[in-house]
């Protein structure tokens, strides 16, 4: 027993890893092990010998357990202390990544938008894009044979409907709906009857908002411009107002930016003048009211729309408007 | 449009200011302009020359070796251009060698077929005044031989190119005058009173009869004699040059100069050629031909206006003259017609013939009849004073029949302050105004009223607001500082469509790694012939600008398999989805363009399987509905009828209708066979999945409940069994729920394997967990219904217990 003892902690003393001191742990302390095996002698030992063999089995047996456990806490320590020195970890080898999906690169910057105006309390509405020509023309106040349908030259249909050339039918169709006042952004889908090359396309997307007060000034307007395209750009912008035609509002205004390249000394992308012309607003014309059923003596409001494919544009520097419409994956998967 | 800066100058003293400044200005205050260019600068060293003689260059049927008299001696230089040849006395430029053209291009001495060329003759292209380039510049003898260009011409001049969208609303500012009268006021200086007043005749020449006064508001005609064709001056053809227009001859040249300058489109027609010297102004007859100046065949109708002779049509009102009674050569007496035509009328015969014009141009904007007495005086003007003999033979015949009233608007100082944001003094209300020419009138209540002058009235100002916007654009918008909104709380009004599209990208493109596309609205017609698809129940465009999508889409799904196609050469296994509209016709109304959701996924080409993609794509669904909030998800087959007009794609076997709430929202399909073997280049399968969100919406939403978490253990139960394929996993459930009695403990029936095993047979295997929240369960209750559940199950579907 004593030898039996002996040999056993030494051969634990020499395990030189968890698993060959797992296999001696299975030879010595399984069903089939030596130290069971002197354990199961009790049966063959007289009766008057069994409580002196059974306390020296037990001993044994104990002896083997905590070397045992011993030698693999050693084991384990070493183990850990051989892993913190050890330097052959590559850690300059690439990740591997869980295929990702990706959104397209215009309805992000879509979201982002739509959250700037949400936290400023405006609403946000989306509305058809087939269109009749009281929401997109007549209602703006661009009656038939108006010159400036030629702005805005037009996809028609058969069924004498159109497909809208702008946001802006959605400040009527918001007019109509909605408690005055309010302020709400509608973007969506907009269609022009034009050939597609590398800065034009038939289709493409703009973010309309429209405000409705008692009162509401072009220097509120202004403000609120100034506001919302820092906070687009995440960045403080200059911002300038000159005289803009849009038949439904009075007085209009096309709105410039400050370079963000240049910031203003004049570059190739503002063509040296320091600025970038950004978006069309203006104070919404009393026949757009009027149209929509509402008392302009009562109302007043602005109202402006903004390219949001140039807004993507510009803002991963894409020189082909085409990709957004396009499908392409490769394209698609760099805005993961 | 083109506005030449020394033009101006003509009604506007601009000595001493900078173009480009002025220009700078202009955008701020009152349009834009896309550009300033200057021309005929730094041409000091070309000179004016006279073409001494002319001869061939031996060896070449085009050069000419020309001999020039540049007033020190003479020089021979080889020229191209074929108006050389007819060149002798007239004068020319010279490019002496050694100098350099606008273009960069360096003049040098050379020998060309040898002959010695000491320079060139430039063409107006070459010496950067116009895009003229049919031949070499010419002038007549009027010009002084021997002096630098710009002496002997005034051909240095700056030009505005002003956006024509920016003055779409102002037909005051489509001449020289008119912008003027702005430039005047944004600089300070005094716009120059008109310095001419003909004398008409008084001789019965001309008769003029308007049929239809509302499409024509007035006529003026008069009657020259003593006309003689030849070149304008040149300072006229400098400043035509300057604007884009080439001088043609005298007579054509005014017509044009008038146009520019005070906006008004005139005609002058040969006399000779006008039958009865009458004009008559009438609709045309329905399939009535005329024959413009180029030489095109019209062909008109009714909402056709003409302006006719006592037989014939001679020319197509406000759009363009007729060939009949074009000026010409040996043209000596003329008839002048300066007229209003209705602004809507002109646009939809210049649309319908397309045909655009400067005249139809200008007359679409809807010009001021006032205007057209004003062109009459200048064209006499012209003529005139220009055409040595000539003389206005008859009166002025003006058939003014439609003159309106210009309107008076009340505006009162404080709307001025309120709408702007700014306080803006009364003087420089009325001082503003004043200078763009409306009168202004204090009243005693404290409003001015303001009359709007006539070349302002018939479109452009009528309200208010269009007042403060004049005050607010010279005023400079850039002056006014931003100034926050009165805070306003509203109710906030929730867009669920918004949040049902935010769900199911997010869901899509981070959850099941899909890429998000967009499409266009339109469907890809070529993908839809070459699926065989049915091309009807689609909305069909008026215009469009390929036959290829010459309808809207119905399905976002032809426009997916396009590009899942064209994606196929880059990669095996991927997929896209696209949130978007699709539109069904509605009779007599909008049509249907609900939101869809729509999925394409290729699979690998490997083993996987159609059960495994089918299941993939159901789960896909499954966790997109569920994203999305929509109640109850079931799928069930569709009938051939609910495939319907999707059968080029929908696999009649292989899909689902997908309902939530009891509603039908879409389908899954795996891609039809056919359509499959036609678009071999996606070389994986393909599944489907549309999901019209619109609709969805009407389903209602899922309610998240809370549920305890288990307190006692439950019991799980694993069975499988042999059936014929025939019997479907959901009829297996059912019977084993059955089979159960619909026993309350049990929490979950979930299939987790489906194995074929050949000859019609299939094993199908279920995990089934009971569990009770009062108590823990036993073995033995839970085995003694599962026993009684085999046995209805086997009886039931004829199936055979595999294990369990």
């Amino acid at each position: 027993m004593e030898t039996l003892q002996a040999e056993a902690l030494a051969a634990i003393g020499d395990a030189s890893d968890a698993a060959a001191l797992r296999t001696l742990e299975v030879q010595l302390l399984g069903k089939k092990g030596t130290v069971t095996a002197l354990s199961k002698g009790i049966r063959e030992v007289p009766n008057e010998q069994k409580r002196e063999y059974g306390q020296a089995a037990n001993a044994v047996k104990t002896a083997v357990v905590t070397g045992i456990e011993s030698r693999r806490a050693a084991l384990q320590d070493a183990a850990i202390t051989a892993e913190l020195t050890d330097d052959t970890f590559d850690v300059t080898l690439p990740g591997t990544r869980t295929k990702g999906g990706t959104l397209h690169p215009l309805t992000q910057v879509q979201d982002r938008v739509e959250e700037i105006f949400q936290s400023m309390g405006y609403h946000v509405f989306d509305y058809p894009e087939v269109e009749d020509d009281f929401h997109n023309f007549q209602a703006l106040n661009i009656p038939e044979d108006h010159p400036a349908r030629d702005m805005q030259d037009t996809f028609w249909l058969e069924s004498g409907h159109l497909l809208r050339t702008h946001t802006s039918p959605g400040q009527i169709r918001a007019l109509q709906e909605y408690e005055l006042p309010f302020r709400a952004v509608f973007p969506g889908k907009v269609f022009r009857y034009e050939a597609i090359d590398a800065s034009h396309e038939h289709t493409f997307h703009q973010i309309e908002g429209i405000m409705v007060d008692k009162v509401v000034s072009a220097a509120n307007l202004i403000s609120a411009m100034k506001i919302c395209l820092s906070e687009i750009f995440g960045r403080e912008v200059t911002i300038r107002l000159r005289p803009g035609y849009f038949p439904f509002v009075e007085p209009g205004f096309e709105l410039d930016m400050g370079c963000l390249i240049c910031n203003g000394d004049g570059c190739r992308v503002c063509k040296q003048s320091g600025w970038v012309e950004f978006l069309g607003c203006g104070l919404i014309h009393p026949n757009v009211f009027r149209a929509a059923g509402i008392d302009s003596d009562k109302w007043q409001g602005w109202a402006f729309g903004m390219g949001l494919s140039r807004l993507v544009m510009m803002r991963y520097g894409i020189d082909d408007i085409r990709h957004l419409m396009g499908g392409d994956i490769r394209f698609l998967r760099q805005f993961g | 449009m083109y506005i030449s800066w020394n033009w101006l100058n003509r009604h506007v003293d601009l000595s001493g200011l900078d173009p480009h400044v002025v220009g700078e200005e202009f955008t701020l205050k009152c349009a834009e302009l896309e550009g300033v260019e200057e021309i005929g600068g730094g041409l000091d060293k070309f000179r004016t020359v006279r073409v001494e003689a002319v001869a061939p260059v031996e060896g070449s049927d085009h050069l000419t070796q020309v001999t020039v008299q540049d007033g020190e001696g003479t020089v021979t230089v080889v020229c191209g251009a074929p108006n050389a040849k007819e060149s002798v006395g007239c004068v020319a430029v010279l490019a002496p060698a050694g100098c350099t053209l606008p273009d960069g291009t360096e003049i040098k001495q050379a020998t060309i077929r040898g002959v010695e060329s000491s320079g060139m003759l430039a063409s107006e292209k070459e010496l950067g005044l116009s895009d003229n380039h049919d031949g070499i510049l010419l002038f007549d003898s009027a010009v002084t031989p021997g002096q630098a260009l710009p002496q002997a011409v005034p051909v240095h001049d700056f030009v505005w190119e002003v956006d024509n969208k920016a003055i779409t609303h102002r037909p005051d500012l489509w001449g020289h005058r008119g912008i003027a009268r702005e430039v005047a006021l944004l600089v300070g200086r005094k716009l120059k009173p008109l310095d001419y007043e003909p004398v008409y005749g008084s001789e019965d020449r001309v008769e003029v009869v308007v049929d239809d006064p509302d499409l024509c508001p007035r006529y003026c005609a008069a009657y020259f004699t003593g006309v003689r064709i030849e070149s304008s001056p040149q300072w006229m053809q400098c400043l035509l040059r300057a604007t884009g227009i080439r001088p043609i001859s005298n007579v054509v040249d005014f017509t044009n100069f008038v146009m520019l300058d005070v906006g008004n489109p005139m005609h002058a027609f040969d006399a000779k050629d006008v039958s009865g010297n009458k004009i008559v102004v009438r609709r045309a007859e329905d399939g009535e031909i005329v024959k413009t100046l180029d030489g095109q065949d019209r062909k008109c109708d009714a909402d056709t206006l003409l302006i006719c002779d006592a037989e014939r049509p001679v020319a197509i009102a406000g759009v363009m003259g007729g060939e009949n009674s074009e000026i010409s050569p040996d043209t000596h007496e003329v008839i002048l017609e300066a007229a209003n035509f209705n602004a809507g009328n002109v646009r939809k015969t210049s649309v319908r013939l397309g045909l655009r014009t400067d005249a139809s141009a200008r007359f679409e904007k809807a010009l001021d009849p006032v205007g057209a007495a004003g062109a009459a005086r200048l064209f006499t003007h012209l003529m005139e004073s220009l055409i040595e003999g000539c003389k206005v033979v008859s009166p002025l015949v003006d058939v003014a029949a439609r003159m309106q009233t210009p309107p008076a608007i009340r505006l009162h100082p404080d709307a001025v302050s309120e709408r702007l944001g700014i306080d803006v003094p009364i003087g420089q209300i009325r001082s503003v105004l004043m200078g763009l020419g409306f009168q202004v009138q204090d009243r005693s209540s404290g409003e001015l009223h303001v009359l709007v002058p006539s070349w302002r009235a018939t479109r452009d100002v009528s309200i208010p607001e269009d007042l403060i916007e004049e005050i607010g654009r010279v005023h400079g918008y850039l002056n006014i500082p931003p100034k926050p909104p009165r805070v306003l709380i509203t109710k906030p009004q929730r867009s669920k469509g918004k949040e049902q599209d935010r769900a199911a990208r997010r869901y899509l493109s981070a959850g099941c790694g899909m890429h998000e596309v967009l499409s266009y609205a339109f469907t890809w017609k070529p993908m839809l012939e070459r699926l065989g698809a049915d091309l009807g129940g689609r909305l069909i465009m008026a215009n469009t600008i390929s036959a290829d999508m010459d309808r809207m889409r119905r399905s976002l799904v032809p426009n997916l398999l396009k590009f899942a196609e064209e994606n196929s050469r880059y990669y095996e296994a991927f997929g896209l989805y696209e949130v978007g509209r699709a539109f069904q016709p509605i009779e007599g109304e909008l049509p249907n363009q609900n939101r869809h959701v729509t999925l394409l996924v290729v699979h690998p080409d490997d083993d996987t399987g159609a059960e495994a993609q089918y299941r993939q794509l159901r789960g896909t669904v499954d966790g997109l509905l569920a994203d999305v909030g929509a109640p109850d998800v079931t799928y069930r087959r569709p009938t051939a009828d609910e495939i319907g007009w999707r059968a080029a794609w929908v696999h009649p076997k292989r899909s689902a209708v997908v309902s939530a709430g009891g509603i039908d929202v879409g389908y899954i399909t795996l891609l039809h066979p056919r359509a499959a073997k036609v678009l071999d280049d996606i070389k994986g399968q393909v599944a489907l999945a549309e999901i019209d969100l619109d609709v969805l919406l009407t389903a209602g939403e899922a309610e998240p409940r809370y549920e305890a978490v288990p307190k006692y253990p439950g019991i799980g139960f694993d069975v499988s069994f042999e059936v014929t394929e025939a019997v479907t996993a959901d009829a297996l459930v059912a019977e084993i729920r059955a089979g159960l009695k619909d026993w309350e403990l049990l929490r979950q029936c979930a299939l987790f394997d489906n194995y074929h095993l050949g000859d019609g047979k299939k094993s199908v295997s279920f995990h089934l967990d009971f569990r009770s929240d009062e108590r823990s369960l036993k073995d033995k209750e839970v085995h003694k219904r599962v026993k009684k559940m085999i046995k209805h199950v086997e009886g039931a579907v004829g199936a055979s217990l595999r294990g369990g």
